[in-house]
């Protein structure tokens, strides 16, 4: 695995498809943060909720990316489909998680050098803790939606932008379109649980843990659920 | 009897709805040195694919040995961002061999097919010859079971291909199992005992003894650019290929006069002309 991780790294970030995102998280922190105070909640809300998308598209791109035959060489050494999938999609985690932590530290380092006027009360750690968790479950979950749409599963490439583009859309509005229109609630299922996690704290001055209990719950079935889907796809879908 | 590595019983393939082979059975033992050969599109690679369990059976079924260990050359190695260094290094550590075994083979491997100075150059920026060279080091890095060769000699120099040549002999004498894919009838003769060819999506067996008495020469001819050659000739070439302004054609000796003939009628000049020792 470990030996896999690094190959996919080399692979990935000699691509330099990862400065765009990574970038554009950058700029949304810097103009996001600009100006104080914030709420503690909806402030870490709105920031897990944007990585959500840059996940999503670090993910399809990095399925993009993914060279056929560069792919049957390693699938040949390794014997072993389900790690190889594995280990791509462990990658994009620990991508997510790096890009958590900057979506984290870029705030705490701001409310540090502004004497801790940034928010609108003091920083707690469970405030840190919790923010950091949930920027990780949207980065999980942007990572496994966006890398579902792989070029052995969705072969038209037009069409699986324009999927992963809709379902993304639909994954954070369907609550504000289910308000307009409740039998869209029958398959809002089907699309990831962004507006879930965040709904759960519209309007909280503190994080709640049994609020988000099943927000997160779901969040992680769904992703495991891309997960499992998306390998067995991929295995059925060889060259 | 000989250890069954792998065997396809009565497999076919569909893309889509498009037949690509159909009631394909064959059986692949520590002894066999197969060849594959017909037209361009007529399904070798894919063939070669289903051998190796890369890709998905329409119908039918396939078994191999367990714990088998299948090494594959692609007849395209793709221009990616890693270099021959980086690659080699990692699908060795992924295949489970010591760092230290991998900077050692490596370095054997990068020597024999002289690419010692393009170790650290992207795959990317390499010629075609020799990105077909990492693909080929990639697949001797460690001896497989089975060696899978789709048109392995592609673009490679003649030193290389004789190197090439040289190794799989001599790891097929080690009991690895190779089959290959190639247009190149003085190949077949030199790395394979038994042939087959496929037509109309069927896999049939080749009289290997015709092959055996083809001799071949080589030509190199220089041109004022890179040009088209006449199909009609086309079809007395055996492998033709450009490099810049040279061109490189391996020729069935009774058909080399003629094409020797017409090359020089089309201004072409002949620089190099000799036989292919078998």
């Amino acid at each position: 695995m470990k030996n896999l991780l690094v190959y996919h790294f080399k692979t990935y970030l000699k691509s330099y498809k990862l400065l765009l995102p990574f970038l554009i998280y950058l700029i949304y922190l810097f103009t996001a943060y600009g100006i104080m105070p914030f709420s503690i909640v909806s402030s870490f809300s709105e920031s897990a909720g944007v990585l959500f998308f840059i996940m999503a598209y670090v993910g399809f791109s990095y399925a993009e990316l993914e060279n056929p035959i560069t792919e049957q060489l390693v699938l040949l050494r390794i014997n072993n489909d389900t790690l190889y999938y594995l280990s791509r999609l462990t990658m994009l985690l620990i991508i997510g998680v790096v890009m958590s932590i900057i979506g984290i530290l870029y705030p705490l380092v701001l409310n540090v050098i502004n004497n801790n006027h940034l928010f609108t009360r003091n920083l707690q750690f469970e405030d840190v803790a919790i923010g950091l968790f949930l920027h990780c479950l949207m980065a999980f979950l942007g990572a496994m939606t966006g890398s579902f749409f792989h070029p052995r599963i969705i072969r038209n490439r037009k069409m699986a932008v324009l999927l992963l583009f809709f379902v993304a859309v639909m994954g954070i509005s369907k609550g504000a379109l289910a308000d307009y229109f409740p039998q869209t609630r029958l398959i809002a299922w089907v699309f990831p649980p962004v507006f879930d996690i965040l709904a759960a704290f519209t309007g909280l001055e503190f994080f709640s843990l049994p609020a988000m209990a099943l927000p997160v719950a779901l969040t992680i079935i769904y992703g495991f659920v891309l997960i499992i889907g998306q390998i067995e796809l991929l295995k059925r879908a060889k060259f | 009897m000989d250890t069954i590595l792998i065997s396809l019983h009565s497999i076919s393939k569909y893309f889509g709805k498009k037949l690509i082979l159909n009631d394909i059975n064959l059986t692949i033992t520590k002894k066999s040195a197969l060849a594959l050969m017909g037209p361009n599109g007529s399904g070798k690679s894919t063939l070669l694919k289903l051998i190796g369990g890369l890709s998905i059976i329409s119908s039918g079924s396939r078994d191999s040995a367990p714990q088998l260990k299948i090494a594959y050359i692609p007849e395209n190695f793709p221009k990616i961002d890693l270099t021959p260094e980086e690659f080699i290094n990692s699908t060795g550590l992924i295949g489970g061999l010591a760092p230290k075994q991998v900077t050692t083979r490596m370095t054997e491997l990068f020597q024999a097919f002289q690419m010692e100075d393009m170790g650290a150059v992207p795959i990317k920026h390499l010629s075609k010859g020799t990105i077909q060279k990492v693909a080929v080091i990639q697949a001797l890095l460690t001896p497989p079971d089975v060696l899978l060769l789709d048109e392995p000699l592609s673009g490679q120099d003649i030193q290389s291909q004789k190197l090439f040549i040289r190794m799989v002999q001599k790891l097929h004498q080690q009991g690895v199992a190779t089959i290959m894919s190639c247009h190149e009838r003085f190949l077949v003769k030199q790395l394979a005992h038994s042939a087959y060819e496929l037509l109309d999506h069927q896999l049939i067996p080749m009289d290997l003894s015709g092959l055996k008495e083809i001799k071949y020469d080589l030509m190199i001819f220089e041109a004022l650019a890179k040009s088209a050659i006449d199909p009609a000739l086309q079809t007395l070439i055996e492998q033709a290929e450009w490099d810049h302004n040279r061109l490189k054609l391996i020729v069935s000796r009774d058909q080399s006069d003629v094409v020797l003939k017409e090359l020089l009628k089309q201004k072409f000049k002949l620089r190099t002309m000799e036989g292919i020792s078998q």
